[in-house]
């Protein structure tokens, strides 16, 4: 134990520092030649200028969002993966970013978002809910890796099916060109009112899955020994279900589809802890926020005309090593 | 002194009845032995008496149903060992052990880390307590399972099938581990295969049959070659040498002087 907690103290110091790094990095970039310091020199009395509005409206919003997504999906990923003892699973490889993604755009197709703000995020944690809910029904109590996977992916494709459909009946191509836009998945142009919306909500999850470290290290032995330590495993899964359901369906709801990140970020900082799924959702929550930040900072310093969908990046750091990891566990999983 | 009472316990999977009205008792400080043929119903008795699977009857802990005792309590008290499964994670063997602590509140601190070192002292692994377990050998992770039971300090041990797949000498380190346990007050109820090993380290044994308890009493008398030819259809005889009871069994039915033929 001695050891894997020094690895454990010094992979949290390491990562929060990243995090703090690319906050600050991120409130510093942006088309104008503003800098972490220009804001820094700013009065109260400031508060219509337009350094300040650039802060506060614009880099500010994005840079809390890169950090609270970030902890969402890095944190989910390694609550499901130790709650399905399976290192395939990921929020978005088993359906529900996309099912909260397909919720959310109902809410969207409906018009209903730009009257009932508060909707949105609802809509994510339900979809997200029924993905979970459906995914356990589908694959069973005791699914391999290759069931999960595969059940993750039917949700995934039906999901993806309804956004097609919507998107295909819609009668606004402006609507349709907005819903398109959301789906690639950015932490970009969000108000802090947005931000205020959404936050909360992630907060409750990431409270929720850190409280689930004991009984998720008591799953490693397996449902029947872990009940046998005294864990009532109905609770936990209602736990980690409406956790997850409420971390990831609410960032959905305000950043779209955002993938890998919840199987990048576990699997890399797994050795770090022991392979301890307690001490892994903390070191993931902030793994995830500093993917997301590094990202999203990423996007904006590409030399394209327009800038990369955040949702692209990680899809494009993501899939590959998602082969890999198949590769890897080829024998487990086939 | 009692410790558990097993009274008209049934189990239904579905519509089909596992186990039938099952009564027994077991005393304090003794290893009891539960035996049976495939699918007579052994592994479900464990689980029902760690309140894993539902179950009607009663089962009563020192005398109090133990329906009463807070899950948290009674996994301070009955530490349960499936059968042998790798866990999901490659966890250090310290790190594994440790698991043993999860329903105590002192897991981290001087007394619980205490009883973790002693546990794996105990079950010789301190060499080992950095590896992981997925680097262990077969008899090396069964030593470490038990570490992990013990580390609760259960005073009753419910063991399905801890020694299967293990070579000779690895058995018999499993068993006099736990003779020793026994020794310093443990209650271990165990299911065992192997005949010879429960003629020589279990104190009592309860044969069962198609889910009813075909015979219960002290080990000797219930390993006759009547009882075993009616729980697992073969011939036996009961031999003691240098004063360790074994089991000779023989297959088909028959008896051990009848010549072969052919």
């Amino acid at each position: 134990m001695k050891k894997n907690s020094y690895h454990f103290r010094k992979t949290l110091s390491v990562l929060s520092g990243l995090v703090f790094l690319f906050f600050l990095l991120s409130l510093s970039l942006g088309p104008s030649d503003l800098t972490i310091f220009d804001f820094w020199s700013l009065g109260e009395t400031k508060k219509n200028d337009t350094t300040w509005l650039i802060f506060f409206e614009i880099r500010l919003p994005r840079a809390i969002l890169g950090l609270a997504v970030g902890m969402s999906l890095g944190l989910a990923g390694a609550a499901l993966q130790g709650y399905l003892r399976n290192p395939l699973a990921e929020p978005g490889i088993i359906g529900v970013s996309t099912s909260a993604s397909l919720f959310t755009v109902i809410i969207f197709y409906s018009g209903l978002s730009a009257g009932f703000a508060l909707l949105m995020p609802f809509a994510g944690i339900l979809g997200a809910t029924s993905a979970v809910l459906i995914l356990q029904s589908l694959a069973g109590r005791n699914a391999s890796a290759l069931t999960v996977v595969l059940a993750g992916v039917a949700i995934s494709s039906f999901s993806g099916a309804l956004i097609s459909l919507a998107l295909n009946f819609s009668a606004n191509p402006f609507a349709t060109y907005e819903i398109v836009f959301w789906l690639l998945g950015s932490v970009a142009d969000r108000g802090l009112d947005q931000v205020a919306i959404a936050l909360p909500f992630m907060a409750v999850g990431w409270a929720l899955l850190l409280w689930s470290g004991n009984p998720l290290d008591a799953l490693t032995l397996g449902e029947e020994e872990a009940a046998s330590l005294g864990y009532k495993l109905s609770r936990v899964r209602a736990q980690l279900v409406f956790g997850t359901a409420v971390a990831v369906g609410s960032a959905t709801s305000i950043a779209g589809t955002i993938g890998f990140v919840g199987l990048v970020v576990p699997h890399l900082l797994r050795p770090f802890v022991g392979n301890r799924p307690k001490l892994l959702l903390s070191a993931s929550a902030l793994g995830g926020a500093a993917l997301v930040l590094a990202a999203d900072i990423a996007v904006r310093l590409l030399p394209f005309k327009q800038e990369l969908k955040l949702g692209v990046i990680t899809a494009l750091i993501g899939a590959p090593f998602f082969l890999l990891l198949i590769i890897k566990h080829r024998r487990s999983v086939l | 002194m009692t410790l558990l009472t097993i009274d008209e316990l049934s189990v239904k999977i579905g519509s089909s009845p596992i186990l039938n009205s099952v009564t027994f008792e077991l005393q304090q400080g003794k290893i009891i032995g539960l035996m049976g043929a495939n699918g007579s119903g052994k592994s479900t008795l464990l689980k029902a008496i760690a309140d894993l699977i539902p179950y009607s009857g009663q089962i009563f802990w020192r005398g109090q149903p133990i329906k009463k005792l807070p899950s948290r309590a009674r996994a301070k008290t009955i530490g349960y060992l499936g059968q042998s499964r790798l866990p999901s994670w490659s966890l250090s063997v310290r790190d594994f052990v440790a698991l043993g602590r999860l329903p105590f509140e002192d897991r981290n601190k001087n007394g619980g880390k205490k009883i973790l070192e002693k546990s794996i002292f105990e079950c010789d692994l301190a060499d080992l307590s950095d590896r992981l377990v997925t680097q262990l050998s077969g008899g090396e992770l069964a030593r470490a399972r038990i570490a992990r039971v013990i580390a609760g300090e259960p005073t009753l041990l419910l063991l399905d099938e801890p020694i299967a797949g293990l070579d000779p000498l690895h058995q018999l380190e499993i068993m006099h581990l736990l003779q020793e346990k026994v020794s310093e007050g443990l209650t271990v109820f165990l299911i065992l295969h192997d005949l010879s090993l429960a003629a020589r380290f279990t104190n009592r044994l309860i044969l069962l049959k198609e889910g009813c308890i075909l015979v219960e009493g002290p080990t000797a008398p219930v390993l006759n070659s009547t009882n075993l030819a009616e729980a697992f259809k073969i011939n036996s005889r009961y031999c003691v040498t240098d004063g360790i009871p074994y089991v000779v069994p023989t297959y088909p039915i028959k008896t051990l002087s009848e010549p072969q033929k052919g």
